[in-house]
């Protein structure tokens, strides 16, 4: 049995890694679906030679009782009831709002700020949904886009930026959220943390790390790459009045209904306010069938609302996971892990250092897919098997873990969610992958451990003595590690040259810094002041940094033509 | 409380970063960015569990 798992676990990772570098040129559904089938086989007949037709007969069962159902048909409803809302026109109606909050006070700058954060705001299971309903709106902010009131640069940033947020929005989603698949485990000892003890650890991490994407994209990405984005910009002899003028947005009634009603869902399903009688799910179908009956949307407009690669994503990622479980997959990942701990330059502090950048190294075009292999392997290190660590110190971890999971469908190259910003910005494959694997690796993840340690932990176990909140920690950890990023950005900056191997270089030596100080500050949230700990964390963040450092391109004209 | 507090702190700062990040370096433009910041982190501090 051991040896069948070191097989299967072999299948697997190869393959993925195949498929990451396009030497498979299947959908990476397929594949995962390939790999569970093989892995089937492989295990049918290790079994059978081994212990008979009665074991190898049972495998199949032991892979569908992987499937964990919740998620999927949460993800199923929260695609339905979007569906709803975008065949009533209530992303019109929320454009409309937009534009007239671009004239109150807040003013533009304060108005595209609110609009880079709308997708961790409206929580939907999927970023894909709200991106593909207000990119189109964003690039209308351009000068090509007809509105004409931000400079090329600013709408590569603002495009960028809302593209970051969105491709990680899925992360704290309450309905069908990628989070959820870690809290299920994490009710072993926090009662209520299907509540969603991970949602506010990975949403402050985003709404700081989408900032920082913004950043990094304006003051590096640009330098890197300055052909690359074939946005233009207004032509400086143009007259004010040559600017063509755009119909007015305009919104339908029903919109505003739909759009109500799709509000009063979502909190509804976030504060279940009918108790835990009233399922998620329910919720959401109560609303599309409300928004079916008064604004007069089909059946057919709602089920066109369901985007299947999420779906088939982790569908195919449980059936991966679970033939990975049945066959020994996982204990063959976790007995590997466990003694890349006994390492004494990594320990466990390091081992976790690299494990939770995981999908920031492997980025495939859906997080659900390796979150739902990947999160069971983590659950053993806690006390349920391994006992490297205790249930808190595993709640931190797996709130790093999942930022850095949910954020990873942003820069992956197999269609992964980044692409849809770069296909509005006009950018070359690959020109926010640096920003995106930056912001993962170096901000969210060591901020989203932070938050849980010193935050979260009152919320959910409030007669826990242990814990407590403590503001002022998280307020200047975040801002020392905002400045530090700041400092090194600006250097990096400063420092760029027409040589783009130095510039790669130069890059790579950014990241190697800046995820050994992601390990180090993770290693102290788990382990607080044990230096040793603390040191194996920087290890192995610098480890799992340069894999993530040597995947960003050097020029992106040289991938369009190699691709 | 401090749960709302803190996503207060973080939509503020972000929104200064990001309006900085768009060249929009004025104060104005600045305390816009910031506002409209404080307005994000609050939504989402609402619609967290507490």
């Amino acid at each position: 049995m051991e040896y069948l798992g070191y097989i299967t676990l072999t299948i697997f990772i190869v393959t993925m890694v195949l498929t990451l570098f396009k030497k498979i040129d299947l959908p990476v559904q397929t594949v995962l679906v390939l790999v569970s089938i093989v892995c089937l086989i492989v295990g049918a007949i290790f079994r059978f030679t081994t212990e008979g037709f009665n074991s190898a007969i049972l495998l199949p069962n032991e892979m569908i009782g992987g499937i964990i159902l919740h998620p999927i048909t949460a993800l199923l409803a929260g695609l339905f009831l979007a569906g709803a809302l975008d065949a009533t026109h209530g992303f019109d109606a929320l454009k409309v709002i937009i534009n007239k909050l671009k004239k109150s006070p807040i003013g533009l700058a304060g108005t595209v700020v609110i609009l880079i954060n709308l997708p961790v705001i409206a929580s939907l299971p999927c970023g894909r949904i709200i991106a593909a309903a207000l990119l189109p709106l964003l690039f209308s902010f351009g000068y090509e886009g007809g509105m004409g009131i931000l400079t090329k640069t600013q709408l590569i940033v603002l495009i960028a930026a809302f593209t970051r947020n969105a491709m990680g929005s899925c992360g704290p989603s309450p309905i069908g959220g990628v989070g959820q698949i870690g809290e299920g485990f994490l009710g072993a000892f926090f009662p209520t943390a299907s509540d969603g003890i991970l949602r506010a650890p990975q949403a402050f991490a985003l709404i700081i790390g989408t900032a920082l994407t913004a950043l990094f994209i304006k003051i590096i990405s640009q330098k890197l790459y300055p052909d690359d984005v074939a946005l233009s910009d207004k032509p400086e002899n143009q007259e004010e009045d040559e600017k063509e003028a755009l119909p007015e947005i305009k919104a339908p009634f029903r919109g505003y209904l739909s759009l109500i009603i799709f509000v009063a869902s979502l909190l509804t399903a976030i504060f279940q306010p009918f108790g835990k009688a009233m399922p998620v799910q329910t919720m959401l179908v109560a609303g599309g069938i409300l928004i079916i009956l008064l604004c007069q949307a089909k059946i057919q407009d709602l089920m066109n609302g369901i985007i299947l690669l999420p779906v088939t994503a982790m569908a195919s990622g449980f059936m991966a996971a679970g033939a990975l479980a049945a066959t020994g997959g996982f204990d063959a990942l976790g007995v590997i892990l466990k003694s890349l701990s006994t390492v004494q330059i990594l320990g466990v502090a390091g081992m976790l250092a690299i494990f939770v950048q995981m999908q920031t190294i492997l980025p495939l075009s859906c997080s659900r897919i390796l979150t739902a292999a990947l999160v069971p392997v983590l659950y053993l290190f806690g006390p349920a098997k391994y006992n490297l660590v205790t249930w808190p110190q595993l709640a931190i971890v797996m709130a790093a873990y999942m930022i850095n999971a949910t954020t990873s469908c942003g820069p992956s190259p197999l269609g992964g969610g980044g692409t849809m910003g770069e296909g509005q910005m006009r950018a070359e494959s690959g020109f926010i992958k640096g920003a995106y694997t930056y912001s993962s690796m170096a901000i969210m993840a060591p901020l989203a451990a932070i938050y849980m340690k010193f935050m979260n932990f009152t919320v959910f176990s409030p007669s826990n003595p242990d814990f407590s909140q403590n503001i002022i920690t998280i307020i200047l950890y975040t801002f020392v590690i905002i400045a530090i990023s700041i400092g090194m950005m600006s250097l990096v900056s400063r420092m760029v040259s027409n040589n783009d191997t130095k510039n790669w270089r130069l890059q790579l030596i950014y990241f190697l810094i800046s995820g050994g100080i992601a390990g180090a500050v993770l290693g102290f949230s788990v382990y607080e002041l044990q230096y040793i700990e603390i040191v194996q964390g920087f290890i192995g963040g610098v480890f799992a940094a340069f894999l993530i450092g040597v995947m960003v391109p050097k020029a992106l004209s040289v991938v369009r033509k190699t691709a | 409380m401090l749960t709302i507090l803190s996503f207060l702190f973080a939509g503020a700062l972000s929104g200064v970063i990001i309006a900085y990040a768009m060249d929009m370096k004025t104060p104005k433009e600045l305390l816009q960015g910031a506002v409209g910041g404080l307005i994000a982190g609050f939504l989402m501090a609402m619609m967290l569990p507490r």
